[in-house]
């Protein structure tokens, strides 16, 4: 797990020295249109300020030392410190992923399972035509078209994650429960996509079961069919859904970024927008880096789930 | 007042069809036998006559897209000296009275046990839910009883097996965790779909002698389906012989392989690889496969693969049912009048 | 005995049918895979005539015409039907309280539609130049929005059209590359195995583990600002791959592991077949209808991925169109609410989505031998 850490931070590192020229250059470029003078001396002493005269593997061992202290570097736009910036933002990001896979999944698992045993049923036709749309809508045209019928037919902006009044303000329980009114539709329509998936994937699995001899054991002992169903089919499909953690993790929070930009939520997407347009490496690099290190947590923390969950995996795990 | 040894299940005109797009499938088409008391009964048929289908039928656990008809009559105990006769396909599927019967008054043990038994749960758990089922909600009492029969079916350490999982177990002791699985609520009938036929032979040894001994003990009929024409002559007393859906030949085993009828119950017994014979003689094996009976014409189903088949006569019409002597019954136009 | 085509029963009919044909025979049941065929293949024949089928060109102006709704084609104009399909013009006016320009329907002004009218001119394939379009209106005084304008005045269907164009090929080309990535590399990982696999699967894990869309945002933003909307079609083609591969890799090499252990595969090498032979007749067919199906999704993930980049304004640059970058012009819902037309292309999007995911979900179905 270390090494993918250390080449997710190679890679953020190429993403942030990628565009030609760097922010300084085009820092400078911006400022001389507006009639700033630099001359030669200050731009040096700028480049050694920032680093960036050194060699870029020196620049690459210089950041990495300070991201282990907890320094990410300075955004050369907001003149900030990363960490501040980021801080907030990240948090909120987390808890907004988190819940929308939890949402994914509570409410995926039962649809698939009614899916997997009426099928053919209007139900399940019905389902899965909600599926595939849902599937086939990209999340800002559901999040744009959410934000028209809101805006047209109710008067209410639905973007944003707090009320006016609450966005500056510090923590509090009243803050925490605005949050909880702005939540639903983020999650809604960065989950659609998810939830269609993993319906499919439940449904698909739980066929696969229904069919299998132990199912068959357990209704010759006179298991009733609710019980049966439960225990059986559905315990052992629920395994590869576990391990679908680990691909959705990743959808989310790269849905997260996009609907955030659009519904103009103050998580790490629209600060990553800003960040690239402007060039602003450090902030960016970092961005991308910490996601995909939130994302690496994640998928850990469900393949311990998974085995866990299923004993098959266990006995392997012992060595035999 | 009842006879020496009554019928504990009698299935009559038996049917199960399969409604596929290609056609309907018959995969048992009526079929009609009895299962006395005590005794165990061999269906036998090379793989795809219906024989598993037919074991399936007996507790109505086909899939969803095939439908029964017919009657399976299951002649049951309720006090020492009554019994009452009900007739299974009569059942709900979803009820309530069917799950008296499954597990309970018959049980069943499979062909495969690594698929039979569910991997995600302990042997323990899967024996105990038999129990708490059909005997006893009691935790200690269950636990005993599950102990005891684990034992019963030689397992060496029982309370370790009752931990393990599945794939812990060799193929061996799966098949016995499955059999003590299916006997923890003493049924009066075991049907037994192919038990031995993924073992090794030392161990199928093995397993059918803990049947017969099982069987001794608890006073239970067998119905023992296999294609393997060996484990019959060691294991039944009475012996039916499928094909295509449909039984061909039935009688005691004693008849069956000393005075075989049926012309696929001759190419049958004369296919066995005899100890003895010369070494480059050829395997008697029979003609032809078993086709598909997939909206079969009304014939006789061997004719196909029959070297005695009369043409305009057996492939016009399905032969009757003829009795010979005592119990030996052979449906073949040879034997009509 | 004499095996001729028409002396054959059902039944062997049944069992002699190649695999194509069995795929194709189940395929042609799947209702809905058909429509996705049908619907896909008028989208791409559309696409690829596209100056043709648009009325206007890609940058013709209405100034007169800024955000105008879309016109309604009728046949009934109060009075008598018309076989021939007509708009009405429009009466141009100011909002009084809002000062906005709206457009009224003017009853009086008819303008007929026809077929293969004279229009714009337009070169096809860059060479012949042709000014015959699919429809129009030959009264020049008129105009004809059927998706209405955006805010420049320009038509909406034409652009559209247009956009479908680069939207609908970006999936294609990216499959493309991803395909012969995704083949390199599975295959290399699942015949060789060992270390080599266990590298190429370390790097895919990690590939997944990035979030695609910041991912590509932040390649995107490096492709240099004066590049030519080609180059720069072709760039955010590769930045799509980078990902797209994977999949590809994945199926490719779990099929190579799991045939190799096949019991056919070992009969074959048994019964003598050289190793190019067995992998030509034995391996290849087996796994290409999965590799079929993975290419038929695999399109319209990429053609989301663009339609996101060109939307957050990364992605192809203008002149060029896609419809991720006439949704753009939507990201405003104060405009959205007054020009919801501009939403249109996100109809297009979800269309074609659907119907690849059919036709890869009756694909697979059909090739699924176990059903």
């Amino acid at each position: 797990m270390l090494i993918v850490l250390l080449a997710v931070s190679v890679v953020a590192f190429i993403i942030i020295q990628l565009p030609p020229g760097d922010y300084l250059t085009s820092m400078i470029s911006r400022l001389r249109s507006m009639g700033v003078a630099f001359d030669q001396v200050q731009i040096r002493a700028f480049e050694k300020q920032y680093g960036l005269d050194l060699p870029i593997y020196v620049q690459y061992f210089k950041w990495m030392w300070n991201m282990l202290h907890g320094d990410f570097g300075k955004s050369l736009q907001w003149n900030a410190p990363v960490r501040e910036l980021i801080g907030e933002r990240l948090l909120l990001t987390v808890i907004i992923s988190v819940l929308t896979l939890l949402f994914a999944y509570v409410v995926a698992i039962p649809i698939g399972i009614y899916s997997a045993t009426h099928q053919y049923s209007l139900a399940d036709y019905g389902f899965t035509v909600l599926g595939f749309i849902g599937l086939a809508t990209p999340n800002f045209l559901l999040a744009l078209i959410l934000m028209y019928v809101f805006y047209k037919y109710f008067g209410i902006s639905a973007g944003g994650l707090f009320s006016i009044e609450y966005q500056l303000a510090p923590w509090s329980m009243a803050k925490f429960l605005d949050l909880l009114k702005h939540l639903p539709i983020p999650i809604i329509v960065i989950g659609t996509a998810g939830t269609a998936s993993i319906v499919r994937v439940m449904r698909g699995c739980l066929l696969d079961e229904l069919r299998k001899q132990y199912v068959i054991t357990a209704r010759a002992k006179g298991v009733s069919e609710k019980v049966l169903l439960f225990k059986y089919p559905v315990r052992v499909a629920i395994n590869p859904i576990v391990s679908t953690i680990g691909w959705t993790l990743p959808v989310i929070v790269s849905g997260e970024t996009i609907t955030a930009i659009v519904l103009n939520l103050p998580t790490t997407g629209p600060l990553l927008l800003q960040a690239l347009l402007f060039e602003d490496m450090y902030l960016a690099g970092s961005i991308v880096m910490l996601l995909t290190f939130l994302i690496v947590i994640g998928t850990l923390l469900s393949d311990i789930l998974l085995v866990w969950m299923d004993p098959r995996i266990r006995y392997v795990k012992r060595g035999i | 007042m009842t006879k020496k040894s009554d019928a504990i299940l009698e299935a009559k005109n038996l049917k199960t069809y399969f409604r596929l797009d290609e056609g309907t499938l018959k995969a048992v088409d009526g079929v009609n036998f009895k299962i006395e008391e005590g005794k165990t009964m061999g269906l036998v048929g090379e793989s795809g006559c219906g024989k598993s289908v037919t074991a399936y039928s007996l507790l109505k656990i086909i899939p969803p897209e095939a439908s029964g008809s017919g009657e399976v009559l299951l002649r049951r105990k309720i006090k020492p000296g009554t019994y009452e006769v009900i007739d299974i396909m009569k059942m709900d599927i979803r009820g309530k009275a069917i799950r008296e019967i499954r597990g309970k008054e018959i049980s069943m043990i499979f062909q495969e046990p690594m698929t039979s038994l569910s991997p995600v749960h302990s042997i323990g758990n899967q024996i105990l839910e038999a129990i708490y089922l059909h005997k006893t909600k009691e935790k200690k009492q269950a636990r005993e009883l599950a102990l005891e029969i684990l034992k019963k079916v030689g397992v060496a350490n029982p309370a370790q097996t009752i931990e393990d999982y599945p794939h812990h177990l060799s193929g061996g002791m799966r098949q016995r965790a499955m059999i003590a699985m299916a006997l923890c609520s003493h049924p009066a009938l075991l049907i037994a779909d192919e038990p031995t036929t993924s073992l090794d032979v030392t161990v199928q040894a093995q397993v059918l002698d803990l049947m017969k001994s099982l069987q001794a003990e608890f006073g239970m009929s067998i119905l023992f389906i296999t294609h393997d024409l060996g484990v019959i002559a060691e294991m039944t007393d009475v012996v039916t012989v499928m094909y295509l859906g449909k039984i061909v030949e039935c009688g005691t085993v004693g008849d069956i392989f000393d005075e075989p009828l049926h012309p696929y119950t001759q190419a049958l017994l004369k296919s066995i690889p005899q100890v003895g014979a010369k070494a480059k003689s050829p395997l008697q094996a029979i003609q032809g496969s078993v086709p598909v009976p997939l909206d079969f014409p009304i014939m006789c189903p061997f004719f196909s693969r029959c070297s005695q088949a009369r043409q305009g006569m057996c492939d016009t019409a399905f032969p009757p049912e003829t009795l010979i002597k005592n119990e030996h019954r052979v449906s073949c136009f040879l034997y009509s009048s | 005995m004499p095996r001729t085509r028409d002396k054959l029963t059902a039944e062997q009919r049944y069992y002699l049918a190649t695999q194509w044909q069995l795929i194709w025979r189940k395929l042609k049941k799947h209702k809905l895979a058909l429509i996705g065929i049908t619907v896909l293949i008028i989208l791409y024949a559309t696409a690829l005539f596209c100056e043709f089928f648009s009325p206007y060109s890609i940058s013709k102006r209405f100034p007169e015409y800024i955000y105008c709704q879309p016109q309604r084609i009728r046949f009934f104009d109060g009075k008598s039907i018309s076989f021939r399909p007509f708009v009405y013009g429009y009466q141009r006016d100011r909002d009084a309280v809002t000062l906005r320009r709206i457009y009224r329907i003017d009853e009086d002004k008819k303008y007929y539609i026809y077929l293969f009218v004279h229009g714009d001119e337009y070169k096809i394939c860059n060479i012949l130049p042709m000014d015959i379009h699919f429809f129009g209106l030959k009264d020049q005084k008129g105009v004809i929005f059927i998706f209405g304008t955006d805010k420049l005045g320009r038509d909406l269907f034409s652009r559209n059209v247009y956009a479908a164009r680069v939207s609908l090929s970006i999936g294609l080309v990216g499959v493309a590359v991803s395909f012969i990535l995704g083949c390199l590399f599975g295959g290399i990982s699942g015949y060789y195995g060992g270390a080599v696999d266990t590298v190429i699967q370390r790097i895919i894990e990690f590939l997944l583990s990035i979030p695609t869309i910041p991912l590509w945002m932040a390649l995107s933003a490096a492709l240099p600002p004066r590049w030519s909307p080609l180059k720069v079609y072709f760039g955010i083609t590769v930045i799509l791959s980078v990902i797209g591969w994977t999949g590809l890799a994945r199926v490719v090499r779990g099929k190579f592991l799991e045939l190799r252990e096949e019991d056919f595969i070992m009969a074959a090498e048994i019964s003598g077949l050289r190793k190019g032979q067995i992998i030509l007749r034995h391996l290849i067919p087996s796994f290409t209808s999965y590799l079929i199906v993975n290419l038929t999704l695999s399109i319209p993930w990429m053609i989301l991925g663009e339609t996101s980049l060109s939307f957050l304004g990364l992605g192809i640059r203008a002149p060029a169109v896609s419809w991720g970058v006439l949704l753009k012009d939507a990201q405003n819902v104060r405009t959205l609410v007054h020009a919801p037309w501009l939403l249109i292309p996100g109809i297009f999007v979800v269309v074609t989505v659907l119907a690849f995911n059919f036709v890869g979900d009756g694909i697979r179905d059909a090739a699924d031998p176990y059903k």
